[in-house]
C-alpha cells in the first residue's frame, strides 16, 4: 500500500467515530473525503496528525506504519494542514513559509542558502512573491490559506493532507484554494487527500470521491460514479437532480428536498 | 519604537529593502539598545548609594584591586548585588517566555501561575530538612517549580490554557503554598537563618555567595534557550501543525516546563516572591520585537536584567536609611500593568 487507512478504529470518548475504515490512497491522484458532518472524515485525517490516536487499525505509507517514521522524515513525505490555524498576530508571509522547512533542520543551525531557494519556489508556486512581507493577518481569507498551503510545500512533500481548505472562505477563495491545490497536484505530482463539504466543489476537483457513513468508507469512486441520485440519497439524505457539466464533464447536483419530513 | 508594517511591493523591482528586512534590523537595533541599557545600568546603579560613585569611578572599581574604600563598596557590596539582581531578571524573564509560550497563553509567568509558591515551599522544606546546606535550596526550588508547573498545566490545560483557569488555578496553589510557607515561618523560624533574600522577597544582603549558588543553574538554563528559537516557534502554530512538522510537541513541552523551572527555580531560590517580571518583561519586548523567539529571548533577557537593576537600585535609595525589597517595587509597577492586560484583548490565547 502507497498511503492509506488500515481498519481504523477510533473515538472521542466514548462515542466511536471510526468503525474499522480501511482506504486505500492512490499514488499521484486527488482524493476528496466527503460525508455528513460527524461521519468520521475529519478524523480520519487527525490520525495523521496524531491529534487523534486510532484504537485500533493504522495509518500506512509505503507498507510500514506511519508510527514505525522518525517524524521529522515523515514530515517530509507527508505534509498536512489543519482546519484552524493558530500563529502569532504579528507573523509574516515568508516567516511562516520558511516554517515549513523544520523537518530538514539540523541541530543548533539555522535556514541554508538552499532552504532559502525552496522558500522563494513555494511563495512563486502559490503566487505570494509580493505579498512575502505582509503581516499574514492583513491578508484575504484566500491569500492566507495559499500562505499555508505555501509552508506545507516549502516541505517538499509527496502527500499533501488537507483538513477542509475551504470552510470559512467565500466562494470565490474557494475555488482559488482549489485551483492552486490542482496545480500542485498535476505539476508537482503531489498526492492530495482531503476533506471538502461543497460536493460539487469535490467533483469538479477530484480524480476520486471517498465517501464516509457512519465511521466506514461507504462507497469510493470516481465523482461520475460517486454522485448520483441513489448515493446523495443514502450518504446525505438528500433528494437531488443530478447533471453534467458540459465543459469539464464533471457532475453536479441540484438538490430538491431532504429524505426525511422536517415536520 | 514602533515596528514597520510597511507594505512593500517588490513587483516594481524597486531598490528599497523589503519590510521583513526593515524588520528585522528595527529589532536587532532594539535589542542592542537594551544591551545598552544593561550595561549601563550596572554602572549607574552600582554608583548609587549612600556612597555616590560616579561612574569611571566605578569601573575602575569593577577591573582594578586599589584597595581603595571605592573598591571595597563596589566589588564586596554593590556589584555582586547588582550582578546577582540581573541575574535573577534575565532567570524570571526567559521562564515567563517560556511559560507563555508552553501555556499558548499571554498572561502565564511563574508567579501569575503559583511556580513561585510553589518554588519557596520547597525551598523552605529544604531548609527545615537540611539547615547546614543551604546550597541545596536551589534545588528545593527548582524541584518545586517543576511540581508546580506540572501541576497548573495538568489542571488548567487544554489545546492552550485558558487564561482564566490558569489564574484561578495559580491563585489557589499560591494561596495554599502561601499558607504552607508561614506554618514554616511561624514553626522553624531558628532553621531559616541563612537565606535573607529567599524569606523577604528582595535582594538585601545578597552577595558574591548567593551569585555562586544560582550561576550554575542560571547558566545551563541561558545555555538551553539560545537552543530553543526554533522549536519554540514551531511549537506557536499549534499542537497539530507543529506535530505535524514533526515536532514532538508532547516531549518537547515537557522539557520546556523542566527549563523554565529550572530557571524560575534558581532566581527564587536567591529572591524569593519576586513577582511580575516574568509576565511584564516579555510582554514589552513582545510589543517591540515581535513574537518571533529569536529575538523575544534575547530582547527579554536583557530588558529583565535592567528592569531588576533599576527596581533593586530604586529599592535601596528611596526610602533613606531604610530599604525597600525589590519585590515591593516590583509589584508597584506589575500589578497594574497586569491590570491593564486583563483589560485589553492580551490576555487572550496567544
Amino acid at each position: 500500500m502507497y498511503f492509506g487507512f488500515r481498519n481504523i478504529y477510533a473515538s472521542y470518548g466514548k462515542k466511536e467515530i471510526l468503525r474499522g475504515l480501511t482506504l486505500d490512497i492512490p499514488r499521484g491522484k486527488i482524493v476528496t473525503l466527503i460525508g455528513q458532518n460527524g461521519c468520521g472524515k475529519s478524523t480520519l485525517l487527525k490520525t495523521v496528525s496524531k491529534a487523534v490516536t486510532p484504537k485500533s487499525g493504522e495509518v500506512v505509507y509505503l507498507d510500514k506504519k506511519l508510527s514505525s517514521y522518525p517524524p521529522k522524515q515523515l514530515a517530509q513525505k507527508i505534509a498536512y494542514l489543519s482546519q484552524v490555524h493558530e500563529s502569532p498576530p504579528d507573523i509574516d508571509v515568508r516567516t511562516l513559509v520558511s516554517y515549513g522547512r523544520f523537518p530538514y533542520s539540523r541541530f543548533g543551525r539555522g535556514l541554508t542558502a538552499e532552504d532559502g531557494e525552496i522558500i522563494d519556489r513555494a511563495l512563486a508556486l502559490t503566487g505570494l512573491t509580493h505579498l512575502k512581507d505582509r503581516i499574514l493577518a492583513t491578508l484575504s481569507g484566500g491569500e492566507r490559506q495559499r500562505a499555508w498551503i505555501a509552508m506545507t510545500i516549502a516541505q517538499e512533500p509527496e502527500i499533501l493532507i488537507l483538513d477542509e481548505p475551504t470552510t470559512y472562505l467565500d466562494v470565490s477563495y474557494q475555488v482559488e484554494v482549489l485551483e492552486l491545490v490542482r496545480r500542485l497536484n498535476r505539476e508537482l505530482g503531489i498526492t492530495i487527500v482531503m476533506v471538502l463539504h461543497d460536493i460539487n466543489l469535490a467533483a469538479r476537483y477530484s480524480d476520486y470521491l471517498a465517501a464516509i457513513r457512519g465511521g466506514v468508507l461507504f462507497t469510493g469512486g470516481t465523482p461520475e460514479e460517486i454522485v448520483t441520485e441513489e448515493n446523495l440519497r443514502n450518504i446525505f439524505e438528500i433528494e437531488a437532480a443530478v447533471y453534467r457539466d458540459p465543459i469539464h464533464g464533471c457532475p453536479y447536483f441540484i438538490p430538491q428536498r431532504t429524505t426525511f419530513d422536517i415536520n | 519604537m514602533k515596528r514597520a508594517r510597511v507594505i512593500s511591493d517588490n513587483r516594481s523591482g524597486a531598490a528599497a529593502p523589503p519590510a521583513s528586512v526593515g524588520r528585522k534590523i528595527s529589532r536587532l537595533i532594539t535589542i542592542a539598545v537594551f544591551g545598552a541599557l544593561s550595561v549601563l545600568s550596572v554602572l549607574i546603579c552600582t554608583g548609587i548609594g549612600s556612597v555616590k560613585i560616579p561612574i569611571a569611578d566605578v569601573a575602575k572599581a569593577i577591573f582594578v584591586d586599589d584597595g581603595s574604600m571605592a573598591r571595597l563598596l563596589v566589588w564586596n557590596l554593590r556589584f555582586p548585588r547588582v550582578l546577582v539582581g540581573g541575574l535573577v531578571g534575565v532567570c524570571l524573564s526567559l521562564s515567563g517566555c517560556i511559560l507563555q509560550g508552553v501555556m499558548r497563553n499571554t498572561m502565564a509567568s511563574p508567579s501569575t501561575i503559583g511556580v513561585t509558591g510553589g518554588a519557596s515551599f520547597i525551598g523552605y522544606l529544604t531548609l527545615v530538612a537540611f539547615p547546614a546546606y543551604s546550597y541545596l535550596l536551589p534545588i528545593g526550588s527548582i524541584i518545586g517549580a517543576f511540581a508546580t508547573t506540572m501541576l497548573i498545566y495538568a489542571l488548567a490545560y487544554q489545546r492552550g490554557v485558558s487564561p482564566v483557569k490558569m489564574i484561578l488555578s495559580g491563585m489557589a496553589v499560591s494561596a495554599l503554598f502561601g499558607a504552607f510557607n508561614d506554618i514554616i515561618k511561624t514553626f522553624f523560624a531558628s532553621s531559616l537563618g541563612n537565606a535573607s533574600g529567599f524569606l523577604v522577597g528582595g535582594l538585601n544582603g545578597t552577595g558574591w555567595s548567593s551569585f555562586r549558588m544560582i550561576v550554575p543553574y542560571a547558566a545551563v538554563g541561558i545555555f538551553i534557550c539560545a537552543f530553543l528559537p526554533s522549536r519554540m516557534n514551531i511549537l506557536m502554530l499549534g499542537d497539530e501543525t507543529a506535530n505535524a512538522l514533526g515536532l514532538r510537541t508532547e516531549i518537547f513541552r515537557f522539557f520546556l516546563i523542566a527549563v523554565s523551572s529550572l530557571l524560575a527555580g534558581a532566581a527564587i531560590s536567591v529572591a524569593g516572591l519576586i513577582s511580575f517580571v516574568g509576565l511584564v518583561v516579555p510582554h514589552i519586548a513582545r510589543l517591540l520585537v515581535g513574537s518571533d523567539y529569536k529575538y523575544l529571548f534575547p530582547a527579554s533577557a536583557l530588558l529583565g536584567f535592567s528592569l531588576i537593576t533599576i527596581c533593586d537600585t530604586v529599592g535601596r535609595v528611596i526610602l533613606p536609611p531604610g530599604e525597600v525589597p525589590v519585590s515591593i517595587i516590583l509589584s508597584f509597577i506589575g500589578a497594574p500593568f497586569f491590570l491593564y492586560l486583563l483589560r485589553t484583548r492580551e490576555g487572550k490565547r496567544g
